[in-house]
C-alpha cells in the first residue's frame, strides 16, 4: 500500500478504482469469496429461514415506521423461539407486540410466525400464512382439530388483522392466483372491495416473493392490484429497501378499500423506456425463433 | 481454492448446496447475456465495452449479495432487534441457535464485504436494482466520475 493510499483510506475515501484498478479488484473479490466460503457454506442451509426472518423484518419495519411501539414477546428462558413451520404449539414460541398509543388510549396487535388463522367461510378450517398481525392475547387452543386429540393454536377470524405469505424462489402465475385463494378464505371482504379503513393503520395482505416477475406476473400484478386491496412485492432482495423505506411507504398498501390507495411518493425511474424498448425487441426474436 | 482463470460465478457458487447455488447461477447466467447484448447493441452502454470483465465481476458480486450478503445482513438485524429490546440471549431456528458467536461469525463476512465494496468507492446501492439495465447506468456513473476524477 502506498502512503496515498493508507492515507486517503484513513479518511474513508476510496483507495483504488473498480476500473483502473482491475486487477486488484477481481483479486479482493475473489480473495472475499474463499476467505469468507467456509461461514457461508455453514449458513446456507438457513438461507430460506433467513430470508423470512427479513421479511419478517421489514413487516416489524413497517408498523415501527407507522408509530407504533414494537418489541419482541413470549420468550422462552431468555430465548427467541422462531416458529418456522406450521407444527408447535404458538404459546411455546416468540412474537412481537406492536402499540399504538393515541391521547389515552393504546392498542395492542401481535405479529406472529406461521399462526393458523380460521376461514372467513367455516369455523372448522384453516390456513396459515406465514406472518400474521392479530389482536393481542387472542390466540386460542383446541384439542378438537386434530384428531389425535393434541393442541392446536389458532386465531379466531374476527381477530386477525393482516398476514403475509413469503417466497424464496421464482414466482409464477399459480402463486399469485394461490394467494387470492388465501385472501378469499381468510378476508373476502378485500375481494368484494367492502374492507373497512383500520384506524391506527395496518399493512394490507402481502405476497412477498425473492425472485423476479416477467412481463405476464408484472400484468397479473398490475391486474390483481387493480381488483383488491393488497400488495404483491417480487424482487424483495433488490426492492425491499427501497420498498419500506420511510419515504415511499405511502406506497405500501393499507388495510381498506380500494378507493383508499392515493400515493403521492414516486419512485425514481430509470430508463424506462429505453428498457423497454429492449425488452420488446427481445420479446419479437424469441417469437420468431 | 479456485484457478485464476475460473469464472468468478463458478468461485462465488461452489461448494454452496444447490438450492442456493442455482438460483445465483441462474440470475447471474441471464444478467449476463443481457449484459452482453446490451453493451455490444447499444451506444447507451458503450463506455463499458472495455471493462465487461469489470462487469462481470461487479454483476456477480451484486447478486451474491442480494442471495446471500442481504439474508445474512436480515437475519443480523432480526437478531439485533430481538435482543436490543429484552434479555434475550439468542434465537432458536428448530434446532439452529443464532447466538452472539454466530452472530459474530456473519458480521464478520457482512464487515468484510462492505470494506471490499468501501475500498473501490463502492456502496451496497450497487446492488440496489431490479433492471439490468439500473445496474449498467449505475456503473457506467461510476465509471464517468472515475474519469472525471471526481472520486480521488
Amino acid at each position: 500500500m502506498t502512503m496515498r493510499d493508507s492515507e486517503t483510506e484513513e479518511k474513508g475515501k476510496p483507495t483504488k478504482s473498480p476500473f483502473r484498478d482491475k486487477d486488484v479488484l477481481k483479486k479482493e473479490i475473489t480473495a472475499f469469496i474463499n476467505i469468507h466460503k467456509a461461514s457461508i457454506v455453514h449458513q446456507a442451509d438457513r438461507i430460506s429461514d433467513f430470508f423470512e426472518m427479513s421479511c419478517f423484518n421489514y413487516i416489524v419495519g413497517y408498523y415501527v415506521k407507522s408509530g407504533y411501539e414494537v418489541r419482541p414477546a413470549g420468550l422462552q428462558g431468555g430465548i427467541y423461539k422462531y416458529k418456522c413451520s406450521t407444527m408447535g404449539v404458538q404459546s411455546n414460541f416468540s412474537y412481537f407486540e406492536a402499540k399504538f398509543t393515541s391521547g389515552d388510549d393504546t392498542l395492542a396487535f401481535e405479529i406472529h410466525h406461521n399462526l393458523a388463522v380460521q376461514s372467513a367461510h367455516l369455523d372448522k378450517i384453516f390456513t396459515t400464512p406465514d406472518i400474521s398481525v392479530i389482536r393481542a392475547s387472542s390466540v386460542c387452543y383446541t384439542t378438537e382439530h386434530y384428531e389425535r386429540k393434541v393442541r392446536f393454536s389458532f386465531v379466531k377470524q374476527a381477530d386477525i388483522i393482516s398476514f403475509c405469505e413469503v417466497k424464496n424462489f421464482n414466482p409464477f402465475p399459480e402463486l399469485l392466483f394461490n394467494f387470492i385463494g388465501i385472501i378469499n378464505e381468510l378476508n373476502p371482504a378485500i375481494i368484494n372491495d367492502t374492507a373497512v379503513i383500520q384506524r391506527p393503520g395496518h399493512i394490507a395482505p402481502c405476497l412477498m416473493v425473492s425472485g423476479h416477475p416477467n412481463r405476464h406476473l408484472k400484468d397479473i400484478k398490475e391486474s390483481l392490484e387493480s381488483r383488491y386491496c393488497i400488495n404483491i412485492l417480487f424482487s424483495l432482495f433488490y426492492t425491499a429497501t427501497r420498498t419500506f423505506a420511510k419515504k415511499y411507504l405511502d406506497r405500501v398498501r393499507q388495510t381498506g378499500p380500494l378507493s383508499a390507495y392515493h400515493p403521492t411518493s414516486k419512485f425514481p425511474s430509470y430508463d424506462k423506456d429505453f428498457f423497454d424498448e429492449f425488452l420488446e425487441e427481445e420479446e419479437e426474436e424469441d417469437l420468431s425463433a | 481454492m479456485a484457478g485464476e482463470n475460473t469464472p468468478i460465478i463458478n468461485i462465488i457458487t461452489s461448494k454452496l448446496r444447490g438450492e442456493l447455488s442455482i438460483p445465483i447461477y441462474n440470475e447471474f447466467s441471464w444478467r449476463f447475456r443481457e449484459v452482453q447484448q446490451l453493451i455490444s447493441g447499444y451506444d447507451y452502454y458503450a463506455p463499458l465495452r472495455e471493462d465487461q470483465d469489470i462487469v462481470e465481476y461487479l454483476l456477480a458480486l451484486s447478486i451474491f449479495h442480494n442471495h446471500v450478503i442481504a439474508n445474512l445482513d436480515g437475519a443480523e438485524k432480526f437478531y439485533g432487534n430481538v435482543t436490543g429490546h429484552q434479555k434475550a440471549e439468542a434465537i432458536t431456528i428448530g434446532k439452529y441457535k443464532l447466538d452472539a458467536a454466530e452472530v459474530r461469525k456473519i458480521r464478520s463476512t457482512i464487515i468484510a464485504y462492505d470494506q471490499l465494496l468501501m475500498k473501490f468507492g463502492l456502496s451496497r446501492n450497487i446492488s440496489n436494482y431490479q433492471r439490468t439495465t439500473e445496474f449498467l447506468s449505475k456503473l457506467i456513473t461510476l465509471k464517468k466520475y472515475d474519469d472525471e476524477g471526481f472520486r480521488n
